[in-house]
């Protein structure tokens, strides 16, 4: 393969990256900063060599773990429990299709159409505002075990739906 | 085959492998649920990211001017 230059390889794989360092527990300042520290790092070497966009896509992500193994030791903060080759099997089965998940995140927006607004409502408060499962289930009139539910009705069908649209975005590419 | 030189080793042993495969497989899914909803999405740092490429090459002492943390150079 023709190799990228610096500028095409950060395009092609910092969103990869960055979520990466998302799933390993980074909040989103520190992978911010580890993404950019991951590009220098692999981008001062003289000898690193593209044989082949998967291969530059796990050697950046390797990169990235090891960065912030040596960052959680530095700073006596949380360890990874998980090696990278553990990671990677998810890290395939929701992001390996284009390298990055944005297609994955795509489907996901697509896929939530699908959901009743109570349902959307119910997983922004969790995951984007973070409000605990007894007040969701106050906000929405139900209990705690109801909003519990509720969320993963609605997550086994996001699941099923955004598989389904990564199946038919493979076959037919 | 990968012929790249191994990828910035952490400075201690490695973390030992644990952790069910679903709960990282829902880990995975709860971080993409969570930009699709709204949440924190990937920045594009390409211009910073070349600018500090380029200002390390210069031995420019801004090396770390796009850090957040300000911390994170320092632990290569």
């Amino acid at each position: 393969m023709s190799e990228l230059s610096p500028a095409e390889l950060v395009v092609r794989h910092q969103d990869g990256i960055w979520r990466y360092l998302r799933l390993l527990g980074c909040d989103a300042a520190t992978a911010d900063d580890l993404t950019q520290e991951t590009f220098l790092r692999v981008l001062r070497r003289d000898n690193f060599v593209q044989h082949s966009d998967e291969a530059t896509s796990e050697y950046l992500r390797r990169t990235a773990y090891n960065l912030l193994v040596s960052y959680h030791r530095k700073f006596g903060r949380i360890h990874l429990s998980d090696s990278p080759e553990l990671l990677d099997e998810s890290w395939q089965r929701w992001a390996g299709k284009d390298l990055t998940g944005n297609e994955t995140v795509e489907a996901l927006r697509e896929c939530m159409e699908s959901l009743t607004e109570r349902a959307r409502d119910a997983l922004a408060m969790r995951f984007v505002h973070n409000t605990p499962r007894v007040q969701i289930g106050e906000n929405l009139g139900i209990s705690d075990h109801g909003a519990r539910n509720l969320m993963q009705r609605a997550k086994a069908q996001l699941r099923d739906c955004v598989e389904e649209k990564l199946r038919t975005v493979t076959q037919s590419s | 085959m990968n012929t790249n030189p191994s990828p910035a080793e952490p400075h201690d042993e490695g973390p030992e492998n644990q952790g069910p495969d679903s709960l990282r497989d829902e880990a995975m899914l709860d971080l993409l649920l969570q930009e699709a909803l709204g949440g924190p999405t990937p920045p594009d740092q390409t211009g910073l990211i070349l600018r500090r490429l380029a200002d390390e090459d210069e031995g420019s002492p801004s090396k770390r001017a796009g850090s957040k943390n300000g911390s994170v150079s320092a632990t290569s």
